[in-house]
This record gives C-alpha cells, sequence and structure tokens, in this order.
C-alpha cells in the first residue's frame, strides 16, 4: 500500500515543504529510506523502527520502502522521524490515510515512542499555513512557539502511541486543538528590565549619548577603563528602544526558532529587542553563523536589537572584519556548497574597549603605556570598521558621590519615550525613502534631509579644518546632529545640536597624538 | 670621470661615515693622516699597526675600506639634495663647545644652520610620555628663551622635546634638534612639520651619515651633543629611569649647569626631576628667574603682549577656572560647573575660538599655555 505524509526543512530561516511517501509491498522484509537524505535522517530509519515496536504495534515483516521528496534537496534535522513513522503506519493500513491528509508533522521520536522537540517548528508552520495546510501536529515542547502563528491550528504530540489512537479523533473533531493564545504584548512596556537607566548614577554624557544613539540607530563605541560602567549602559541601550513591530518580532521569533533557541522569546519577551554579547574569543562561524548549512550565528541572533561586542580589540581581526558587510546591508549573505543563505541582520553595533592597555590612558598620572603602546592597541581595529561607528564616548570611572547618591535618576521608560518621538519624526521624513533612522541616510542625499541654518554650518567648516576631518567623518558628524536636532524637535539642525555631535565624533587618532 | 676636488670630498664623507669608531679616535687619525686618501688606502697590516685602535675598531676600518664606493656617493648625493652639509672638526663653523667636550663628535651633518658660538644655548629635554603640564612648560619656557634671544637645543622626540621647538619657533628665536639617526631621517615620522620648519629657524644636526637608522644606542650618544651645544639644561620632567637623566650627566661631566622643573612628588613623570633637584640641580620657578640665574635679563618683551588680551563671559570664566593642566573631560566639567551639557560645550567651543583652552584628546580639556586675561 501506498501512503504519503507532509513535513518541512529548513532553508536558511524559511522552511520548504517536504513530502514523505512510504510503500509496503510483499517481497524480502527490508526497510529502504531514498531522497537524499544526511546522516541524521537515515539513522530515523532505526529509531523509527524501534519506536513503533515499543509503542507496542506489531508490524508484519514486509518490503518497505520510503522516499522523502523533492529528492534535489538535501534533507537535515530531526524533525522526520514523526512523518516517516506515520507514513509508515499508514502504508501497513494502521491509520487511515484519509486523517493525515492537511497536516504538517513535525518531530523527533525516541526509541521508547516519545516526541521530543525539534528545531525550526515556526518557520515550519508558517509554510504549512502559506500551503493552505489547516493543523500541524508537533511535539508538545514546541507548541507554545507555533502559536506564534495565527489561524493554525495545533495537534499537540507526546508519544507515538497517542498519536496513532488520536489520529482519526484529530481528523474529524480535534479534541486535542489548543486554541491559539497570542503573546501578550502588553507585556513589554512595563517589564522591568534588570539593566535600567534608573540604576546607572551620574555619567550624563553617556547616557545622553546612548539617547542618541538609539534614536538614530547610530552605531556607539564605548572607551573607559574596566569597571566604569560600559556593559551596564549597552545591556540598558535595548532597554530604550522601542518594542518590537510584529513582522519584526515574527521574523525574530523565526531566527530563534531555526536556533532551538524558541524558549528565549517566548511570552513577553516576544517582542523585546534582543541583547546579545559574545564573548571575544567567538569565532567567525560563531559571528556570521557557519555550518555546511549554515546556522545563524550572533549577529542574525541580534537582530532588530544590540549586539555588543565588550573589549572590542582582544576580537579576532578576521572575525571583526566579517561585520563590514552585514552592517551596511543590514543582512548576511553566507554561500556554502549546500547553497546560498541570507540572514537578516540588522544590528544596532554598541562596542565597548579601554583606551590603552592599562585602562587610564590619557590620564598620564596613572597610564603607564608609551604611546606607540597605544597606537598599537587602536590599531587592532581597523579603520573601514571605525567608519561605521558613527558615535563614540568615553565612559569616566564614576566618583564615589555618583554611587552614593539617593537623587532618582531618569528611568530608561522616560527616555524610551523621547526616543520613540524622534523615531516617529524620522519615520515620516524617510516615508518615502526605503530607509528608516538617520544613520541610513546615504552621503548624497545628506544635503537634503540635514538643513542647517547659516550659524550652524559656519561651525561645522571651522570644525572640519580645525579637528583635520574627513569627508566619512563630517558626514557621521551630520548624521548625529539630524538626530540630536530630532530629539529636540527641531526642524533644522542649530548649532548646539552640531556641537554635541562633534562632542561624540568618532575616535580619530590625531586626537590622541598618534598618527 | 670625478676630479680631484670630488675625490677629496669622497674621502672626507668616507672617513665622518665610517660607524663604530668614536670621534676622539677619528680626530687621532685624522692627525696622523692628515690626508684620509691615505687612511683609505691604508694596507690591512699598517692598520693593525695603528695604536689607539681596539681589534674590533680595527676591522671597522678596514671593512669600510672594502665598502662600495657607491654607497659614499649616495651619501654625498642625499646631503646636496636635502642641503645638508658637512661640517669637520677643524672648521671654523664648528661648534667650539663642542670642541672640547670628552669624544667630540669627528664631523657634524647639519641641515639648516649650527648654533651661533656667541649665543647662549639652553637645552630643553624631558620625557616622550609626558603630561600635558610638562608640555605647556616645556612650550613656554622655550618661547620666553628664544624671546630673550637664546638658542633652544632639543632632540626632536615626541612629548617635551618637540614641545620645547615648538615654543621656541613660536617665540621667534633659533632652534636645533639633534638627532640620533642621519640628518635627512624624520624620527619621528610624526615631527615632519617640525622637522621642515627647523631646517629654516635653526638646524637639524646628526654626528650619524645621511639615512643612517635611528639605533637605540645612538640616542645616549646623541644626548653627550644636546648637552654640549649648550650653556644650561633644563629637565622639564622625566621619569626615574629617563633618558633625559643621561643627557644631565653628561652635562654635569661637561661642566654645564643643569636645572630641573620641580613636580608634585606622586607623579611618576616627575619623579625623575625631582631626583635630580634632592641631587643638587638647580630648581626652575619661572622663566624670568631662569634666565636670571643664568645671567640674562628677560627683556620687557613678554610674550602676552604679542596677543590682546582677552575678556571672558561669565559662564566662560567659571568654566576656565575649572580648568587646569590636568585634562578635564565632559564629565568632570559638567559635575564641577553644574551646567547642563549643551551650556559646557557651548562655552567650551568659544573659548576654544579665542584660544584658552585646548582639546588635548578628544573631549579632554586643559588650558592653552600662554594666555593673558584682563
Amino acid at each position: 500500500m501506498y501512503s504519503i505524509v507532509s513535513t518541512g526543512i529548513i532553508c536558511g530561516i524559511q522552511s520548504l515543504l517536504i513530502q514523505v511517501e512510504a510503500d509496503v509491498c510483499d517481497g524480502m522484509p527490508c526497510f529502504e529510506m531514498v531522497g537524499a537524505l544526511s546522516s541524521e535522517v537515515k539513522e530515523a530509519k532505526e529509531r523509527v523502527r524501534a519506536a513503533i515496536r515499543n509503542s507496542g504495534i506489531r508490524l508484519a515483516p514486509k518490503r518497505v520502502t520510503v522516499n522523502l521528496y523533492p529528492a534535489n534537496v538535501r534533507k537535515t534535522g530531526t524533525g522526520f522521524d514523526l512523518p516517516i513513522a506515520l507514513a509508515v503506519l499508514a502504508a501497513y493500513g494502521r491509520i487511515p490515510q484519509a486523517c493525515l491528509e492537511g497536516i504538517l508533522f513535525a518531530g523527533e521520536i525516541s526509541l521508547n515512542g516519545e516526541i521530543l522537540p525539534t528545531a525550526g517548528i515556526l518557520p515550519m508552520v508558517l509554510a504549512a499555513k502559506e500551503a493552505g495546510q489547516e493543523a500541524v501536529c508537533i511535539p508538545r515542547a514546541n507548541v507554545r512557539e507555533a502559536q506564534v502563528v495565527k489561524g493554525m491550528k495545533i495537534l499537540p504530540a507526546d508519544d507515538l502511541r497517542q498519536v496513532v489512537e488520536q489520529a482519526e479523533e484529530f481528523y474529524s473533531g480535534h479534541p486535542g486543538v489548543l486554541p491559539a493564545e497570542p503573546a501578550e504584548p502588553a507585556s513589554a512596556a512595563e517589564a522591568l528590565l534588570d539593566c535600567d537607566f534608573a540604576h546607572v548614577h551620574g555619567q550624563r554624557v553617556l547616557k545622553r549619548a546612548c539617547e542618541v544613539a538609539a534614536a538614530g540607530r547610530h552605531n556607539m563605541l564605548m572607551l573607559g577603563m574596566p569597571g566604569s560602567g560600559k556593559t551596564m549602559a549597552a545591556k540598558a541601550v535595548s532597554g530604550i528602544l522601542p518594542p518590537l513591530a510584529e513582522e519584526e518580532a515574527l521574523e525574530l521569533a523565526k531566527i530563534y526558532s531555526v536556533c532551538g533557541m524558541f524558549g528565549q522569546r517566548e511570552g513577553g519577551q516576544f517582542w523585546t529587542r534582543p541583547f546579545r554579547s559574545p564573548h571575544h574569543t567567538i569565532s567567525a562561524a560563531g559571528l556570521a553563523g557557519g555550518g555546511a548549512v549554515p546556522k545563524p550565528g550572533e549577529i542574525s541572533l541580534a537582530h532588530k536589537g544590540v549586539l555588543f561586542l565588550d573589549e572590542l580589540t582582544e576580537f579576532q581581526k578576521p572575525v571583526l572584519e566579517i561585520l563590514r558587510q552585514p552592517l551596511e546591508e543590514r543582512s548576511i549573505r553566507l554561500v556554502r556548497s549546500g547553497g546560498a543563505f541570507t540572514y537578516p541582520a540588522d544590528v544596532m553595533l554598541i562596542a565597548a574597549m579601554n583606551p590603552c592597555n592599562c585602562g587610564y590612558f590619557p590620564d598620564r598620572k596613572k597610564c603607564t603605556c608609551s604611546l606607540s603602546m597605544i597606537g598599537r592597541h587602536l590599531n587592532k581595529i581597523s579603520r573601514p570598521l571605525l567608519d561605521r561607528i558613527d558615535l563614540c564616548v568615553e565612559v569616566r570611572r564614576p566618583p564615589l558621590w555618583d554611587l552614593v547618591q539617593k537623587e532618582p535618576e531618569e528611568s530608561s521608560a522616560q527616555i524610551r519615550a523621547r526616543v520613540e518621538l524622534a523615531q516617529e519624526i524620522q519615520r515620516k521624513r524617510f516615508a518615502q525613502d526605503g530607509i528608516r533612522y538617520n544613520s541610513q541616510i546615504p552621503a548624497p542625499a545628506i544635503g537634503g534631509y540635514c538643513r542647517m541654518d547659516g550659524q550652524a554650518e559656519r561651525l561645522l567648516q571651522d570644525s572640519f579644518e580645525r579637528l583635520e576631518l574627513t569627508a566619512r567623518g563630517y558626514y557621521r558628524i551630520v548624521r548625529v546632529a539630524r538626530t540630536i536636532a530630532d530629539l529636540a524637535a527641531a526642524v533644522q539642525i542649530e548649532p548646539s545640536h552640531v556641537m554635541e555631535a562633534l562632542a561624540y565624533r568618532g575616535l580619530d587618532r590625531k586626537m590622541w597624538g598618534l598618527r | 670621470m670625478r676630479t680631484e676636488e670630488n675625490r677629496q670630498e669622497f674621502y672626507e664623507f668616507w672617513l665622518a661615515g665610517i660607524q663604530g669608531i668614536p670621534g676622539r679616535k677619528k680626530i687621532r687619525l685624522k692627525s696622523l693622516f692628515p690626508e684620509p686618501k691615505e687612511l683609505y688606502r691604508l694596507k690591512p697590516a699598517q692598520v693593525s699597526r695603528i695604536p689607539f685602535l681596539t681589534d674590533l675598531e680595527k676591522e671597522r676600518l678596514q671593512e669600510s675600506q672594502r665598502q662600495p664606493e657607491a654607497e659614499i656617493a649616495r651619501q654625498i648625493e642625499t646631503c646636496q639634495e636635502t642641503g645638508i652639509s658637512l661640517v669637520l672638526r677643524e672648521d671654523a663653523s664648528y661648534p667650539s663647545r663642542l670642541r672640547d667636550i670628552y669624544n667630540p663628535p669627528y664631523a657634524l651633518y647639519c641641515r639648516g644652520s649650527l648654533p651661533e658660538d656667541v649665543r647662549p644655548a639652553v637645552a630643553l629635554v624631558g620625557a616622550r610620555n609626558c603630561s600635558p603640564y610638562g608640555k605647556a612648560v616645556a612650550k613656554s619656557v622655550a618661547c620666553h628663551l628664544a624671546m630673550a634671544g637664546l638658542s633652544v637645543i632639543s632632540g626632536l622626540a615626541a612629548g617635551i622635546d618637540g614641545a620645547a621647538h615648538q615654543g621656541a619657533l613660536r617665540g621667534g628665536g633659533q632652534t636645533y634638534a639633534v638627532l640620533g639617526c642621519g640628518a635627512d631621517v624624520c624620527y619621528p615620522a610624526g615631527h615632519r612639520q617640525l622637522y621642515e620648519a627647523l631646517a629654516m629657524q635653526g638646524g637639524v644636526i646628526s654626528e650619524y651619515p645621511p639615512g643612517a637608522k635611528p639605533l637605540p644606542m645612538n640616542f645616549p650618544q646623541r644626548n653627550r651633543l644636546i648637552s654640549g651645544l649648550s650653556d644650561a639644561v633644563l629637565v622639564v620632567e622625566a621619569r626615574e629611569k629617563s633618558g633625559s637623566l643621561i643627557t644631565a650627566d653628561f652635562a654635569l661631566e661637561q661642566g654645564k649647569e643643569v636645572y630641573a622643573v620641580p613636580g608634585r612628588v606622586s607623579d611618576a613623570a616627575s619623579g625623575g626631576t625631582n631626583r635630580l633637584i634632592r641631587q643638587g640641580a638647580g630648581i626652575f620657578l619661572s622663566a624670568e628667574d631662569f634666565l636670571g640665574e643664568l645671567g640674562f635679563f628677560a627683556g620687557k618683551q613678554r610674550p602676552s603682549s604679542m596677543k590682546p588680551k582677552i575678556t571672558l563671559e561669565k559662564l566662560e570664566m567659571l568654566l576656565y577656572s575649572c580648568l587646569g593642566f590636568n585634562p578635564k573631560n565632559l564629565d568632570d566639567l559638567m559635575e564641577e560647573t553644574a551646567l547642563p551639557l549643551e551650556a559646557v560645550l557651548a562655552n567650551l567651543s568659544s573659548l576654544q575660538e579665542k584660544g584658552c583652552v585646548s582639546e588635548i584628546y578628544k573631549n579632554y580639556f586643559v588650558r592653552a599655555e600662554i594666555v593673558e586675561l584682563q
């Protein structure tokens, strides 16, 4: 007899539907599987046989052939166990084929028949919905992930025997279906944040720089000695970014689903912006994504959120250089022999580093580094990467009286309100132009978007000469000034905005007495 | 075909350019062989009979005899192209202060001019890794000395040396750099502008042939020339172990006065200068006092009279009074003045325009060196 069951595999963060066919006929008893299978899918044969037997189902020895098509796609992943088992059982006539129609099955099976969670459920459910299927049968542990998709029936699977027994019920009456309950977006706004700016005392320049960076989605570099609060500030930045839009949240959930990390985006987490802080020993594949069938890397896990690189100078240089293209294009394209995969990577980069090896520069009373040592230290970061960082701010170790003062500080929620207003202004301004934030204004369009009054223009010209700015540096300052003006709801850029932007200008070596 | 005169020049450059034989021995060689040509053609057997040369020095001499002529020709060419002149000890223009020090250089390569014998000269030396305070002091002292008509000698290094040259240039005086590399090599490369300015308004001096690299072993030897060319040495900032203290030692050996700028006892950058004072060096108090100590009068002209007096607004004054020679950043200033960021930035910007404040690192501000307030 013949049967067919549909399932899905993951390609990038999309899912592709796969059909599992099984045929049972007389002949020499054997179990044959074909269809461009990777080793973990081939192993499914053993798991399925044992699981069926241990679920108390006796099958007569017959010739079983299983095919997965389309055959030109390499099948990877562990979600095939359940569809294969069901296809085989249907081919033996133990389940009516009609019960399997219109349902997508996915799940790993252990030898005792238990259904185990698997990665990438969310994109599969989305693909099933797009293909017009009505329901998905997935491991119970993955149910919350599938609930993100509205309008799909979800059939939670605990073990193989239960699935077989309930198959017909599923088909007729759906007794086991869980209603899709949407995650509450409201929780995000109030969820206080272990790192709130209300807990950061003093550091007024740093806080203001964070606000500006968040408002215009500018990449930011923090320089300061160890223990000056750089990490805390970076964590707090993700909290002053506006909550995710639905589309963005869904895209992010897909990325985490593919990585089997959906647990990190459940419930209230679903609407918050991610904050990723990889250790500086991270490899190129870890940051960009990698593997023969690439998995998203840290840069994609930080999509729409903050990628925080602490101790920037300690990262391996080739690893840092990877960031250049995604920072421009807001996505990363990985090409492997198995095909090209594009992962979204729209991150706000926040980097932190010590100003020199000992961390005390420019306090020459304490710093023991020679100028050439400082030069070498700064040289660890390439110019092209620095060129993509709009804001640079020095973080000073807070004095004691800042730490012990009892005056309440502004909370992240208050700052976020201002950031949201500034982003709203930007959204209106760029409505027609395919960009979203001031940091994305292309150089030729700067004159049009960033109008200045005469005094501001003169001030900028003077500074251009005095600070020996480059063209790139000049544009960066104008973009930041535009964001500062947006925060002040000013139509034109005024001198005070330019002055402030100049104070955040990028790390320039000349200012450090270096060439 | 080379003319006879050319050949003469060739031999002079050859002898001057031999490295590894100290100047005093070259001078003895010259008195043995008044014509360097003879020395050039000396047979190995004869070389080995020169009594005052060590084995190593004899080897060096023979090596240089075998050296390709093109190398010397290249040196001569470089000198012509870059305007470097070779001054031998027997020449009249050779600085008389150097003539009688222990181990005087056999020859000096000089771009620009050499310090005049009649004009008093002071060496300003100090750490490369200096504080903004040290830099400001060096600049201002050099400026005063230059205006009083003194030559300022230093070593073109980063930090104090560079500031001393800059100050002297600003004061409109003559300033001379003694290098530890060829006079055509600008070391550190970052001082290219200063190097060119020195060639116009003073000179760049070296005892090493053109193209010589700045080897670490050259610098202590270079320091003996810095002290040798001056009448007094002022150490502005030096750590406990510092090349500037070598200069001070040479100065004492050569019978020159040594002065030191006192620093706070807790500043590592002043450890060496404070120790010099403990050992009996002169204490620097002010440029006028220093000039008086040396026996000169500062004259009536003061640097401030070059610039109009500056008036500051109330807030500017508030900020200015918070600043000193230790750099302060925006956070410090906001805290001390209790002004919002915007006001601090606006006033700093106008203070910078008036030349009262300079930004030494990004967002770190100090008082500008020489400002007279009304």
